[in-house]
C-alpha cells in the first residue's frame, strides 16, 4: 500500500504555494500512482473494459458482501479479489483502497457482480431518516462512547 | 426490547445471512484547513489505519481560477482518506476527511451527501483555513461542530475567540480537541451526536444535506 498522503508532508514547503496542488490531478491525469500492487500498470478503467459508472450511484460508504453463490463462484482477477474481501462486508471506499483502483472503477465492478448476484449491497437507512431516530443516535452514542 | 433497534433490524439484516447481518454504515466528515490534522483525527477513531483511494468529483470549473474554462463541468480526482470504526455488530461508522484544499471545497457534495454531519478542525495559527468548512457545512444545512486542535507547545487562541473569528450560530458547539488523542475524539464525535440528538428529540424534520448547486 502507497503511504497516504499526509498533510503534514504536503506541507512542508509549500505554504507559499497554492495549496490545491499535491493533491490534484487534471480530468484527464492517470491515476497510476497511487495503486499498491499489480494495478499499477494498467490504466484503471482497463479494469472495466472502459466502461464508467452508469445507473445509480453506489454511495462511497455502501457496504458490500458476498452473497453464498458468490463465495463459489469462479471468478478472476479484480473480481476474485473483491469476492474474497466482501467476505466481510467492505464499503465501496475501503475496496477501492484494498484494490489500489479509483472509486469509479470499483462501482463498475460492484454494479457487474451484484447483477451477477454474487454481491450484495447491503440496505442502507437514509441520512434523512437516521438523524430524525433519537433511538439510533443514542446507541451510536453508547457504541462510540464504548470505543 | 429498546426501540432504537427498530431502524436497525428494519435495515440491518442481509437477507442471505441473517446471523452476520450486513451493518448499517453511517458516515461523518471531517474537515478544516491543510494540515489541520483531518488523517490524525481519523487514525485516532479508526480499526484501522486510514486508508487512501481516489474519487473524481465533478464540479462546475467556474469556481477554479481558470478564466478559459468558465462554464464547463469538469471532473478532478482527489484523494480520500477515511477511516473505519466498529460501533457494534450493526453499525459501522466512517470517517471521511474532506480533500484538503481551500478553493475546492465546493467538491465536497458527493460526500456529504448521507452524512449525518461534520467536525471542522481549526489550527489556530490558521484559522482562516476552516471558514471554507463551516461556509460548505452550513449552506447545505449539515449539523456540525468546530474542534481547536491542540498543537503541542503552540499558543492556541481560546474556545471563545474561535467562536468570535467564526461567528457560528450560538448551538454551534466550539470545542478544544486533541486530534491524536483516541479519548479526546470520542468526545469530539460524541459532541457532535449530540447536536443530531438534540435535534432529533426536538422533532427537528429538515431534510438531509441537498448539495448546493
Amino acid at each position: 500500500m502507497t503511504t497516504p498522503p499526509h498533510d503534514g508532508v504536503h506541507r512542508d514547503g509549500a505554504d507559499d504555494e497554492p495549496l490545491a496542488r499535491p493533491y490534484l490531478g487534471g480530468a484527464a491525469a492517470p491515476a497510476d500512482d497511487r495503486g499498491d500492487d499489480d494495478t499499477d500498470d494498467v490504466r484503471p478503467y482497463v479494469i472495466t473494459s472502459g466502461r464508467t459508472p452508469s445507473g445509480p450511484t453506489i454511495p462511497l460508504e455502501a457496504l458490500v458482501r458476498t452473497t453464498g453463490r458468490g463465495e463459489t463462484a469462479p471468478a478472476a482477477y479484480e473480481a476474485a479479489h473483491i469476492l474474497a474481501l466482501c467476505r466481510h462486508p467492505q464499503s465501496i471506499a475501503e475496496l477501492s483502497a484494498h484494490l489500489g483502483v479509483p472509486v469509479g472503477v470499483t462501482r463498475v465492478l460492484v454494479a457487474d457482480l451484484t447483477a451477477a448476484e454474487l454481491l450484495a449491497i447491503g440496505a442502507r437507512p437514509t441520512a434523512r431518516d437516521l438523524v430524525a431516530d433519537p433511538a439510533f443516535l443514542e446507541r451510536l452514542m453508547l457504541g462510540v462512547a464504548a470505543l | 426490547m429498546s426501540p432504537h433497534s427498530e431502524t436497525v433490524s428494519r435495515y440491518g439484516g442481509g437477507s442471505s445471512a441473517p446471523s452476520d447481518p450486513t451493518p448499517i454504515p453511517v458516515k461523518i466528515l471531517v474537515s478544516g484547513g491543510f494540515g489541520v490534522g483531518k488523517t490524525t483525527a481519523i487514525g485516532a477513531l479508526s480499526d484501522i489505519p486510514p486508508l487512501t483511494t481516489e474519487a473524481a468529483m465533478t464540479t462546475a470549473a467556474a469556481a477554479v481560477d481558470d478564466p478559459g474554462h468558465q462554464d464547463r463541468k469538469t471532473s478532478t480526482t482527489v484523494a480520500l482518506d477515511f477511516g473505519r470504526v466498529t460501533i457494534d455488530t450493526s453499525i459501522v461508522l466512517y470517517m471521511f476527511g474532506t480533500p484538503g484544499q481551500d478553493r475546492f471545497g465546493f467538491m465536497w457534495n458527493d460526500l456529504a451527501e448521507g452524512a449525518l454531519g461534520g467536525l471542522v478542525l481549526v489550527d489556530t495559527a490558521r484559522l482562516a483555513d476552516c471558514f471554507v468548512a463551516i461556509d460548505y457545512f452550513e449552506r447545505i444545512g449539515l449539523p456540525f461542530v468546530v474542534a481547536v486542535n491542540q498543537f503541542e507547545g503552540r499558543h492556541n487562541l481560546g474556545v471563545a475567540d474561535v467562536r468570535a473569528a467564526t461567528d457560528v450560530d450560538p448551538h454551534v458547539p466550539v470545542v478544544t480537541v486533541d486530534a491524536r488523542d483516541r479519548e479526546s475524539m470520542k468526545r469530539l464525535v460524541l459532541t457532535l451526536l449530540e447536536v443530531l440528538l438534540r435535534r432529533a428529540r426536538s422533532g427537528f424534520t429538515a431534510s438531509s444535506p441537498v448539495p448546493a448547486t
